[in-house]
């Protein structure tokens, strides 16, 4: 089987297509990779920048507490011993927080950065450094854990982000707790300036604030972004332009060779007179494989159409020359079945004619024999009845030679009249059609044998009918059949003692085996070869019997498909067996 | 039956119709015997001619084969007609062939006889018509 068209579950997509989505897609992926990763470093640089600021910061104000903690204000106690009052408190030259705070604002003032540094503490002294909940919720994570120093993120304030930094603040040491105890130990004028509810009954170890520096990263994320988006662009121009010249590239190395083989491959598809047509050599390695092997196929493709073409054509006279050939046996086998139906048809009707000639001439015979076995018997009836009215009304008259004369004249009257009658028999019967049906053999024995018992001067005879006999034939000639036989055996005992007649059945391997037998005089050798004799005579009056009758009888069991033998011991014992087949008998 | 039967014998043969008159006579002396030697006379003396007058029997005998009209159709017009169909019939014939026996049995015979008839035959015959009683041997 050849496939001339490859079948898809989808439809195929254009190679250039395919391509070019494929490079655009991996531009895109290139893209976007490298742009998450310069924005993923930037905002890291971001970070650390903003770290770098915040620590800068804390490191300026830390240096200002140490200077004023340990030069300044030392410098200015010295300075002021002896004329300072008990109660004087200054914040400006004696707290450093305080001028943190100050250089702070002056700070914001100038540079308005948006910056942020402050020494939160949780109920401050001042309250400009209360500290906020982020800046609270440190100071309790302090005190929890002493291993913590710092903790820094961005975090979101009234729309604007920064980067924060919380550093552990003052920790409460022995020498603080004098102005951060009990009010009553703080100095009066601490007292009087701050009041003396703010920053009092700290504990020692207690740390009770932290630094909180906010650097602000609007303007540094906004810069971040725009180089984003500058770089981004770049970088897709760049991508434009390599996608663009592997597009060209790809265009005329790869698709425009297998544009050349398709269009050759749909032209040769098209047209067979282009079967065999090169493609011209590609400029790449491995399209020009493919080109290689396409005009292989190509050539190929012409001489296998040649190679077969010039077969079909040699076989196509070879076609023309068998078909001719079966034409002409075809004729003449139709003129051969024409002669033989014409033969049937010519036997049909000669078997026909033979059928109705002789089914004529049977008829004919049928009734000429009919005719002349009625006539016949009609004279020798009539013969007999002038002969017994001779016996009877003459008897004083004709002597004994005279009656002895009419009872041979009575006897061979009788044979011809048996003779007659079996040849009508016969002629009847040859014709009959055999109606088959299941016949009770038993009980027709028993009724043909008490009509022959019931004859005039008839002897009582001893009769044995078996039971249950019973065989498939035509109800009316088997009833003839069985009647010839046993009217035979009532003759044959009509001179013994003590006559009896036996009906039986013997079961064989062929059917049934049926059985007349009587005890009669039985019959001779001689007489053997013509008991079935149809017109045999009997020499003796003591053997009246055989002749037409077993005739009848034989024929017709023959017509049944059977057969009837017979053996007698003289004196003794006569049997007659027959059987009967399934089929139709000649 | 009246004492004395009429008996209707239809017989061609004048020899067949002496035998079978003498068998008649010596089984039955007194039976009135009437000899027609066609089936159209028997068929008028048993039905009537253009006078209407008809004879009447007790018994027939019927040979088979009769010229004009053989017996068989004899027998169907006796059977046909209201006055005739109960009579008893004896059908007389050479042979015995089983299609004679068997149109005779369909046409209404009571007996089939082979000739000639014999003085036992007619003997039975006379002693089962006179009494009613089921059909002896030979009756179709």
């Amino acid at each position: 089987m050849f496939r001339f068209r490859q079948q898809h579950s989808i439809a195929p997509r254009s190679l250039k297509g395919f391509f070019g989505l494929m490079i655009v897609g991996s531009l895109i992926v290139a893209l976007l990779g490298v742009v998450a990763v310069i924005k993923r470093q930037q905002r890291q640089d971001l970070l650390v920048e903003a770290e770098t600021k915040a620590r800068i910061l804390l490191d300026r104000n830390l240096a200002t507490h140490h200077y004023f903690n340990q030069r300044l204000k030392p410098e200015l106690f010295r300075l002021t011993d002896g004329k300072r009052p008990a109660e004087y408190f200054d914040p400006v030259w004696m707290s450093s927080t305080y001028a943190i705070r100050e250089i702070d604002r002056e700070f914001q003032r100038i540079n308005g950065g948006g910056y942020y540094y402050k020494e939160s503490a949780i109920n401050a002294r001042t309250p400009a450094n209360e500290a906020d909940p982020v800046e609270r919720e440190f100071i309790e994570a302090l005190n929890r854990d002493p291993k913590l120093e710092s903790r820094s993120g961005i975090r979101t304030i009234d729309g604007e982000r920064y980067f924060y930094y919380l550093r552990r603040g003052e920790v409460m040491e022995e020498g603080c707790l004098r102005c951060h105890s009990e009010p009553a130990r703080a100095p009066v004028g601490l007292v009087t300036y701050y009041g003396g509810e703010r920053s009092f009954h700290r504990t020692m170890g207690e740390t009770i604030s932290v630094i909180s520096i906010r650097v602000p990263l609007a303007t540094a994320l906004g810069n971040a972004n725009r180089m984003t988006w500058q770089l981004s662009l770049l970088i897709l121009l760049i991508l434009v332009l390599v996608f663009a010249v592997q597009y060209w590239i790809s265009s005329r190395i790869i698709m425009a060779p297998l544009a050349a083989i398709r269009q050759k491959a749909l032209a040769i598809a098209s047209n067979d007179e282009q079967v065999g047509e090169l493609i011209p050599a590609a400029t790449s390695q491995e399209l020009d494989e493919v080109v290689s092997a396409f005009n292989a196929m190509s050539i190929k493709l012409r001489q296998g159409m040649e190679s077969l073409e010039e077969r079909v054509h040699s076989r196509t006279d070879e076609l023309q020359v068998a078909n001719v050939r079966l034409t002409q046996e075809v004729a003449e086998r139709q003129a051969a079945e024409k002669r033989v139906w014409q033969l049937n048809a010519d036997l049909e009707e000669r078997v026909q004619r033979r059928t109705a000639t002789l089914g004529r001439v049977y008829r004919e015979l049928e009734s000429f024999n009919y005719s002349v076995s009625h006539d016949l018997r009609g004279s020798m009836q009539r013969i007999e009845g002038y002969g017994r009215a001779i016996l009877e009304d003459c008897r004083q008259d004709l002597g004994e030679k005279g009656g002895h004369y009419l009872d041979r004249l009575f006897f061979s009257l009788g044979h011809m009249d048996r003779v007659l009658a079996g040849m009508a028999a016969l002629s009847e019967i040859s014709g009959a059609e055999i109606h088959r049906q299941e016949v009770d053999l038993s009980i027709m024995a028993r009724e043909i044998l008490g009509e022959l018992q019931q004859l005039p001067g008839e002897r009582q005879i001893a009769i044995s009918v078996a039971d249950g006999m019973t065989a498939v034939g035509d109800r009316r000639l088997l009833r003839m059949a069985l009647a010839a036989l046993l009217e035979n055996a009532r003759k044959s005992v009509a001179t013994v003692p003590h006559p009896s007649i036996t009906v039986a059945q013997e079961p064989s391997d062929k059917g049934s085996i049926y059985e007349v037998r009587d005890n009669g005089a039985g019959f001779t050798e001689k007489n053997m070869e013509r008991l079935f004799d149809p017109i045999a005579s009997s020499a003796s009056p003591l053997e009246p019997f055989g002749g037409a009758a077993l005739a009848v009888a034989r024929r017709i069991i023959s017509l049944h498909g059977g057969s009837i033998t017979a053996r007698s011991l003289p004196g003794q014992e006569t049997i007659f067996s027959f059987t009967l087949g399934e089929g139709v008998g000649e | 039956m009246t004492t004395f039967p009429r008996i209707l014998l239809v017989e061609d043969d004048a020899d067949d119709a002496f035998l079978t008159q003498r068998i008649i006579r010596q089984s039955c002396p007194d039976c009135q015997v009437t000899l027609k030697v066609d089936g159209d006379e028997a068929l008028v003396h048993l039905h009537g001619g253009e006078d209407l007058t008809a004879e009447r029997a007790d018994l027939v005998l019927l040979d088979v084969r009769l010229p004009v009209i053989d017996g068989i159709k004899v027998l169907q017009t006796i059977r046909q007609q209201e006055a005739t169909a109960h009579l008893p019939v004896v059908m007389l014939s050479s042979s015995d062939y089983h299609r004679d026996v068997e149109a005779a049995r369909r046409a209404g015979a009571t007996y089939y006889l082979r000739k000639p008839l014999t003085r036992e035959e007619f003997s039975r015959v006379l002693k089962e018509i006179a009494i009613p009683s089921p059909p002896a041997s030979n009756r179709p």
